[in-house]
């Protein structure tokens, strides 16, 4: 039986996706974020204690016990897609037992092509990271190349819910994700598809953060973070919350 | 009844408290000489028995009643015919309709001498709303609708005052919520008749919006009153709906806890005590209404009466009741059972269980100045008084035993059903809520998709916070304590309820 590697359910989460949502967090990343703040969720064979392995039946069960308050279920990690299988039967079962209309989101990295499971999933919540492949992968330790793919390949099809940016205390690298991510979405899709797509601006906090990265992150100022709100803005992503 | 050297004392004090203004002054001493009265029989006496043991409560109404506890006028009359005893012709434009309106609310009564229903203000002002932007731009028409708020602010000066909009979204509304986030004052209360349906689903998002910025509106849930009142309802007072054109002659209300208190067990309690307490309970609300129609001036002589704004069958009696956890808990425990009202389903099961006896022996009872209600009196979950302390409003569960969030929607949901004149329940919400409204009327809707009657929110940092019911800015409650005046009455409910009934203790939800 398809089981997963469950770190935690929360039944409400408001900052996982348009409304209120509950949220599936699954263990494992390929990527390695300095600023990741659940850090202990990245060793794809890490044992955090909260770690359940959960079939699809228990997942979905456990979600729909907080309906009617919630529109639907995000699945993040992690990066969920590493169990791409696992997401499809969640996404597909929720959807057979709570209606079309519950929505299914992933919150990922976009460093997997999402073709098979599109035809479940409602959107994706994009992590940009940076744009430079350095660095990109100074910070990540992966390539920013299929990042940029997957936010063109998401927009033409209408499933690019939101864009989420970490701002570090040097915005510039989070100035030339926003612009960069619009001109590919531009391209991909048109401008008017920007309407309809979300930017999370997320305020880097040391918050869980490994010791080792502490030293070389640094906070972004409030105003930095109003400047940059207002740059997507007018980009056309609607809305934009700093959070 | 006082002796003359007591109620002298009290008059004096009346008179020289440093911390009413002239206006609470006059009301105070109103109240004081209306109690000097008795009204006659054994169903008063009774009930004053049972008032003195704690069982029994009148609510500051006294014994006799001489104007209806809330009316909600029909104010349409006022846009279609203009008001002959205030000699206002209808009006043309939206600065006369809210001058008029203004005129007309200081002649509207109650139990605190001020409106408890001002209207449903968008559909009485959306034409001129439209008017006035069309000839003189959006701006004109929000400063027009701003005064007019303002001034009901400072001259209605008692939070419970209720405006109400929806379902529909209009541009009226959205000027008073714009005009309410930024006045940031503590009345009007108001009230959107939500309908998921029928609310638009934006507009419904900026209601959630205001909500947590300045308390206000609150979400009723349409569907189940229009079900039980028909389209022609309003929420009037804290939470109470109630016919327009109508409203209710007066509302009593039994303290469960103390029955409980004062019964040796659960047997005591559902056999002897609590129909003792309804019996005697309804046997003063008749007489007090058979007082107030027959032997008072009012329903044949006020303009809005003769004016057709009220109907004396539109109005209804309300039997009130606070403290159903405490006495849920009590008598458990009387039983050597821990279990707690919300937390356990033994406790609710036995709440469910009160709730059935109270609605059954109230519907028993027949009265014929009721007509609206099929001659019977609706029930009210009170929302408790200043001088409460240790009992919790209607059927919520008290503060500091709050359980998780759906679980505690569905529980309210299970016991809102009962209770047509109104209920309600509070969930607060942390400021992070603010970023995500959408997902604040997510909750709200489940919650009436699980029973819920009416629900409030407010964010850890307004100003303006919900009591039990009514609304108070937390900056006045600071002014009373430091013994200065505020204009507003309600504050001083609001600072002895802050410290008896541990508002500002109520869970805040974290999303």
């Amino acid at each position: 039986m398809l089981t997963a590697p469950v770190v935690k359910i929360i039944d409400f989460s408001v900052v996982d996706g348009p409304g209120n949502r509950s949220a599936v967090f699954l263990q494992g990343c390929n990527f390695n974020c300095e600023y990741c703040h659940n850090p202990e969720t990245i060793d794809p064979e890490g044992r955090p204690e909260s770690l359940r392995f959960l079939t699809v039946e228990q997942v979905v069960d456990r979600v729909g016990r907080s309906l009617p308050f919630i529109r639907g279920l995000t699945i993040s990690g992690g990066e969920c897609m590493l169990h791409e299988a696992f997401v499809y039967e969640v996404c597909l079962e929720a959807k057979r037992r709570y209606g079309q209309d519950f929505s299914c989101l992933l919150d990922s990295n976009g460093s997997i092509p999402y073709d098979r499971v599109l035809p479940v999933i409602d959107g994706v919540l994009l992590d940009v990271k940076a744009v430079d492949e350095s660095a990109h992968r100074a910070l990540t330790g992966a390539s920013a190349a299929p990042v940029m793919a997957q936010a063109a390949a998401l927009a033409k099809e209408g499933k690019l819910t939101e864009i989420r940016t970490v701002v570090l205390g040097n915005c510039d690298e989070a100035e030339k994700c926003i612009l960069r991510v619009t001109e590919r979405i531009v391209e991909a899709a048109g401008a008017d598809a920007l309407r309809n797509i979300s930017y999370r601006l997320i305020k880097y906090r040391p918050k869980g953060v490994r010791k080792e990265y502490l030293k070389t992150l640094k906070v972004p100022g409030d105003k930095e973070m109003v400047r940059l709100e207002r740059i997507a803005s007018d980009c056309g992503f609607s809305p934009v919350v700093i959070v | 009844m006082k002796e003359l050297q007591e109620q002298r004392r009290d008059i004096l004090a009346i008179i020289k408290d440093p911390t009413l203004t002239h206006e609470q002054t006059m009301m105070a001493l109103s109240s004081a000489g209306r109690d000097i009265l008795e009204l006659p029989g054994d169903a008063p006496r009774r009930f004053y028995e049972l008032k003195e043991k704690g069982w029994l409560c009148d609510l500051n109404e006294g014994r006799v009643t001489y104007v209806p506890r809330y009316i909600l006028p029909d104010y349409r009359i006022y846009i279609e015919k203009g008001c002959a005893f205030l000699r206002l012709d209808p009006p043309k434009d939206l600065y006369e309709a809210t001058m008029g309106l203004l005129a007309i609310y200081h002649h509207v009564p109650s139990v605190t001498h001020f409106p408890v229903y001002i209207g449903r203000l968008d559909q009485l002002l959306e034409p001129f709303v439209l008017k006035e932007i069309r000839e003189n731009g959006e701006e004109r028409a929000y400063t027009l609708i701003k005064g007019f708020l303002r001034h009901i602010d400072r001259t209605v000066t008692d939070s419970f005052c209720h405006a109400n909009i929806g379902p529909e979204a209009s541009l009226t509304a959205d000027l008073i919520l714009k005009a309410e986030r930024e006045l940031q004052d503590s009345t009007p209360n108001i009230t959107l008749l939500y309908d998921p349906d029928r609310t638009d689903e934006a507009f419904a998002i900026r209601c959630v919006q205001a909500a947590l910025d300045c308390a206000k509106p609150s979400f009723a849930n349409h569907r189940m009153f229009l079900s039980e009142l028909g389209e022609d309802y309003g929420i009037a007072s804290c939470y109470n709906g109630l016919p327009v054109a109508g409203g209710a002659f007066t509302l009593s209300r039994i303290i469960l806890a103390r029955v409980a208190y004062d019964s040796t067990d659960k047997e005591e309690f559902m056999r002897k005590n609590l129909p003792a307490a309804i019996d005697a309970m309804l046997a003063f609300m008749d007489e007090k209404i058979r007082f107030l129609v027959e032997d008072t001036p009012f329903f044949s002589t006020s303009f809005l009466v003769k004016e057709g704004w009220i109907r004396p069958d539109r109005f209804n009696g309300l039997f009130g009741m606070v403290g159903l956890a405490e006495a849920v808990n009590d008598l458990l425990e009387k039983e050597g059972t821990q279990a707690r009202f919300g937390s356990d389903d033994k406790a609710d099961a036995l709440g469910l269980e009160i709730m059935e006896l109270i609605y059954n022996r109230v519907q028993a009872h027949e009265n014929t100045y009721c007509p609206f209600y099929g001659n019977r009196f609706m029930l009210h979950a009170q929302v408790g008084i200043d001088s409460d302390t240790g009992i919790s409003p209607g059927t919520r569960i008290p503060i500091g035993e709050e359980i998780p969030l759906y679980e505690h929607l569905r529980h309210s949901g299970r016991f809102h059903k009962y209770f047509p004149s109104g209920t309600g329940d509070i969930f607060p919400f942390d400021v992070t809520a603010e970023k995500n409204p959408r997902a604040v009327l997510d909750i709200f809707k489940g919650a009436l998709d699980v029973g819920m009657r009416y629900i409030s929110t407010y964010t850890s940092d307004s100003d303006v916070i919900r009591i039990t019911g009514y609304l108070v800015k937390r900056s006045d409650i600071e002014a009373l304590k430091k013994e200065q005046q505020v204009v507003n009455d309600t504050v001083v409910l609001g600072m002895r309820s802050v410290e008896k009934s541990r508002v500002e203790e109520r869970k805040v939800r974290k999303l």
